[in-house]
């Protein structure tokens, strides 16, 4: 509601004025042009009518525009309020918006008749003591002044109502089969035709009358009659004319009155046309109408099309929403039994990622713990290989001992045959001297010497042989230990030998099972990582296929609710195929 | 024990080796050493391996080596193409008689055609290490007791000490008959 | 027989004790080497050279049918009109003993025939060889070869 209480009140405070400003001047310009007076007396009696019209606004006008208008402006604060919300109210509310100008216009037709009762009065018993007729026929056209105030009076006020009136219209509150069973709630075009134009031509044709007959004017009786005759024709073609061009006025109307009917009622055909001939205003509004007529039935069969076609296709939508729905919510299933498997797969590949940290480093430690050990093993054996050395060393010392005492042994065989030889010597000098005889006697001495030296260096020989062949025990013997004690380090050596290799071997595998290990950790790990992410994309996924469900849900219940509004709107179009209600 | 001994001081010796075998032979009886072509392939028990031509006349050359191979341990060499020849003046006549006989036996690719043999000279076939000698007939030693007795049945006239081992004096005539004699021919 | 004491050289060939008069040996050699001789019985071990004269080598063990001597000691035998002689282990030492010291000996083979009968010495009784009879044998063993 965009009327103020406000400026209401102001314009139907100012709505009295206008009407009383203007009825009184009409009634009083009425009177005094049609009744021959002085001009004192004019003066006097516009002077006089004034004083009484604003003593009449003042005193009557106000006090009963105040209790006649205080329902609307009550209704009008309560609509601006927003507190009149029924159908009922506003039916109620637009009644009297309705009727307030009647009764305003009734109202201010009194008051300036008495006002003007009153000035007639006072034109007959003050000091002009105009005639008793001349006042009762001021009296008379005084009253279509008083009409036309009226008049006036229910303009402004209707004036004023319009725009509360359409917006109540307009606030959709009113319940529209009283609207279309009561049809207006104002006064109906043939009554405002009659007021507007019939009442006063008649009022002044009746003025005339009056006056005429009242002896305002100089004609004879004849003449009264035909001006009679003449007002009464008038009168009577007025009447015809006025009704015709109301009938004229209102067949359009009624056509269009029953093709807006129609559309209001929802239902009706529009295989028609209304009828009309262009010849006025009412003739194009009805042209337009039977246009709009068929844009709107254009629109009705594309819409009946649209309607059967969104029909079918949500009918289609709607089997594909709930397949697709179904699907989904399988799908939706489908990926949660995957999320699970793969929370479950998620969990034993932290577990399986968790130990195969710990086998690498077990593998690390490991494999420190064989390069430490290497590196034991080869300190190991490069002291085995030293003491090797020095054995083979000492061996060979021997050895060369060995040699050196089989050295000894030819010298001593060497001596030994020298001694042999000495010896052989001396037997021979002993037999050179055996066979001399006598002369060979001193040789003999000499020969025996040389046999007894022979004798001793050959036991010599022996006792060093025997000496040297203690040593050659003890050699070989010492050899021989020296030989096991070194094979025992060969094969110490060569265990360590073994054991450097094994562990080499060793060492490369544990390196090769690190390495993998680390590896298998890695993989692991980014397979951990992986599944994360492939976890959170199938949470993700089935985020997405829960909305996807949800939203099918949504999209099938929007669908149904598509369905049932393409049905209404079948049935809403379809209503327009029915035959209207007779 | 026969003297082989001479009045000369020195006397010149062929001496031929099949490695620690050296055989001296007495040269006087030797008219040359000659070279001959080839070697008949034969039995290695087979004496005379090949002839050679002397002054028209086809000699038959022995290997001296198989001659001595009974007596000593002679490794034989018959690749040598050399031969010392000498006349058969100096035998006896049942020795050459022997011969003769021995000679009419020999296999027919030995002579040429109807160049037989005769038994003018008489070659024996030496080794590689062959060469003359002059040395004084004091280092000629007979072999002493009974077996130098024997030895001057078979040939062997003596040693010698001369070049630190043992050499042989061997008579290649007695040798040559007692192998080709039917009572020693092998 | 006389009484005049005999000089012996008493020898060992093998472990056999023998014993020789020793104005039969010449000379006792050593370390000579022996060049083998065709056509004479094994116990002729060969010539050897001493002092450019070749003397027989006779192996006394092989002789009495043992094994051949190892070693390379001889004696050198004084034979007149021969050189030959005799292969030994070693000397061992002169015994002069008077002749009627020499006693016969008999075994139940020839082989006594090769002893001229046996001496005691510090060593025991030893064998004295009969050179004469050896050389004999000799001749008949390469005579009938």
């Amino acid at each position: 509601m965009n009327t103020k209480n406000n400026s209401y009140d102001k314009r139907f405070f100012l709505s009295e004025f206008f009407g009383i400003g203007v009825g009184f001047p009409v009634a009083a310009a009425y009177v005094l042009i049609l009744l021959n007076m002085e001009l004192t007396k004019v003066i006097h009696i516009t002077i006089f009518s004034t004083i009484v019209a604003v003593g009449v606004e003042l005193f009557m006008a106000q006090p009963t525009n105040f209790f006649i208008s205080r329902k609307v402006r009550q209704k009008v604060r309560a609509c601006e309020a927003g507190t009149l919300r029924s159908s009922a109210d506003m039916i109620s509310f637009l009644n009297d918006l309705g009727r307030l100008p009647v009764l305003h216009a009734v109202l201010m037709f009194f008051r300036i008749s008495f006002g003007s009762l009153i000035t007639v009065v006072y034109m007959h018993f003050s000091w002009m003591s105009i005639e008793l007729s001349t006042c009762v026929m001021a009296f008379v056209l005084a009253l279509y002044g008083a009409f036309i105030g009226g008049l006036l009076a229910f303009v402004s006020v209707s004036r004023l109502h319009s725009d509360i009136q359409q917006d109540v219209v307009s606030s959709g509150l009113l319940d529209e089969d009283v609207v279309a069973e009561k049809k207006f709630f104002g006064l109906s075009l043939m009554t405002k035709n009659i007021l507007f134009m019939f009442v006063p031509v008649v009022m002044t044709n009746l003025s005339v009358l009056f006056c005429i007959y009242t002896g305002q004017g100089v004609l004879d009786s004849a003449m009264k009659l035909r001006i009679t005759g003449d007002v009464l024709v008038s009168v009577i073609t007025l009447f015809a004319c006025m009704t015709f061009s109301t009938r004229m006025t209102l067949k359009p109307l009624a056509s269009l009155e029953k093709s807006l009917g129609i559309f209001s009622s929802g239902h009706g055909t529009f295989s028609e046309r209304l009828p009309t001939d262009l010849s006025d205003d009412f003739a194009f509004v009805v042209w337009l109408m039977n246009r709009a007529i068929g844009s709107f039935q254009e629109i009705l069969s594309k819409l009946k099309a649209a309607s059967q076609n969104l029909n079918n296709s949500i009918q289609e939508l709607n089997v594909s929403t709930q397949e697709i729905s179904a699907t989904s919510n399988q799908q939706a299933a489908g990926v949660k039994e995957i999320i699970s498997t793969m929370e479950d797969s998620d969990q034993l590949s932290k577990r399986v990622a968790s130990q195969a940290n710990e086998v690498a480093k077990i593998a690390e430690g490991t494999k420190d713990v064989v390069a430490t050990g290497f590196v034991i093993i080869k300190e190991s054996l490069e002291k085995m290989e030293s003491i090797k050395d020095a054995n083979e060393l000492s061996i060979r010392g021997i050895r060369e001992l060995g040699d050196k005492i089989e050295r000894i042994w030819d010298i001593v065989n060497i001596i030994n045959g020298i001694a042999d030889q000495t010896k052989i010597i001396a037997f021979n000098a002993e037999l050179e001297a055996a066979s001399a005889g006598e002369a060979g006697k001193s040789f003999q001495i000499v020969a025996t010497e040389i046999r007894r030296l022979a004798d001793s260096t050959v036991n010599s020989t022996n006792e060093i042989k025997a000496r040297i062949n203690e040593i050659q025990k003890s050699s070989d013997h010492l050899i021989l230990s020296s030989e096991e004690g070194t094979s025992k380090i060969i094969a110490g050596w060569e265990l360590s030998n073994k054991l450097r290799n094994l562990f080499g071997d060793i060492l490369q595998t544990s390196e090769v099972s690190s390495d993998s290990a680390r590896q298998i950790a890695l993989s692991i790990e980014q397979q951990v990582v992986a599944f994360d992410q492939i976890l959170i994309t199938l949470k993700q996924i089935s985020s997405g296929i829960d909305n996807f469900v949800t939203s099918t849900t949504s999209t099938s219940r929007l669908t149904r609710v598509l369905m049932d509004m393409s049905v209404d709107l079948h049935q809403v179009v379809a209503k327009y195929d029915e035959k209207p209600e007779n | 024990m026969s003297d082989l001994r001479e009045t000369a001081a020195t006397e010149r010796i062929i001496k031929t080796s099949w490695g620690s075998v050296s055989i001296l032979l007495d040269s006087p009886w030797c008219i040359a050493c000659r070279y001959f072509d080839g070697l008949p392939a034969g039995r290695d028990s087979f004496f005379c391996r090949t002839a050679l031509d002397v002054e028209g006349e086809r000699v038959p050359v022995f290997d001296l080596d198989s001659l001595c191979r009974n007596l000593f341990a002679v490794k034989s060499d018959f690749s040598f193409p050399a031969a010392v020849f000498a006349s058969t003046s100096g035998m006896r006549p049942d020795q050459l008689k022997i011969l003769s006989e021995h000679l009419k036996m020999l296999p027919e690719h030995l002579s040429t055609g109807d160049c037989q043999f005769s038994a003018k000279y008489i070659a024996f076939r030496l080794s590689g290490e062959t060469g003359l000698k002059v040395l004084p007939r004091s280092r000629r030693k007979p072999v002493p007791g009974a077996v130098g007795v024997l030895y001057s049945q078979t040939g062997i006239r003596g040693v010698s000490f001369e070049d630190g081992g043992i050499d042989w004096y061997v008579d290649p005539f007695e040798l040559l008959m007692r192998a080709v004699t039917p009572d020693g021919e092998t | 027989m006389s009484d005049e004491p005999v000089k012996y050289l008493l020898f060992t060939c093998g472990d056999t004790d023998y014993a020789i008069p020793s104005l039969l040996v010449r000379e006792i050699v050593s370390g000579l080497p022996v060049y083998p001789v065709p056509f004479v019985p094994t116990w002729v071990r060969g010539l050897l050279n001493r002092h450019g004269e070749p003397f027989v080598v006779l192996d006394p063990e092989v002789l009495f049918g043992r094994d051949p001597l190892k070693g390379s000691t001889a004696l050198l035998l004084s034979v007149p009109g021969d050189q030959v002689s005799l292969r030994i282990t070693d000397v061992c030492e002169f015994l002069t003993v008077p002749e009627p010291d020499l006693h016969r000996i008999s075994a139940p083979d020839e082989s006594a025939v090769f002893f001229l009968g046996a001496v005691t010495s510090s060593r025991g009784d030893v064998f004295v060889l009969n050179i004469h009879s050896i050389l004999e044998r000799l001749a008949v063993d390469v005579g009938s070869s």
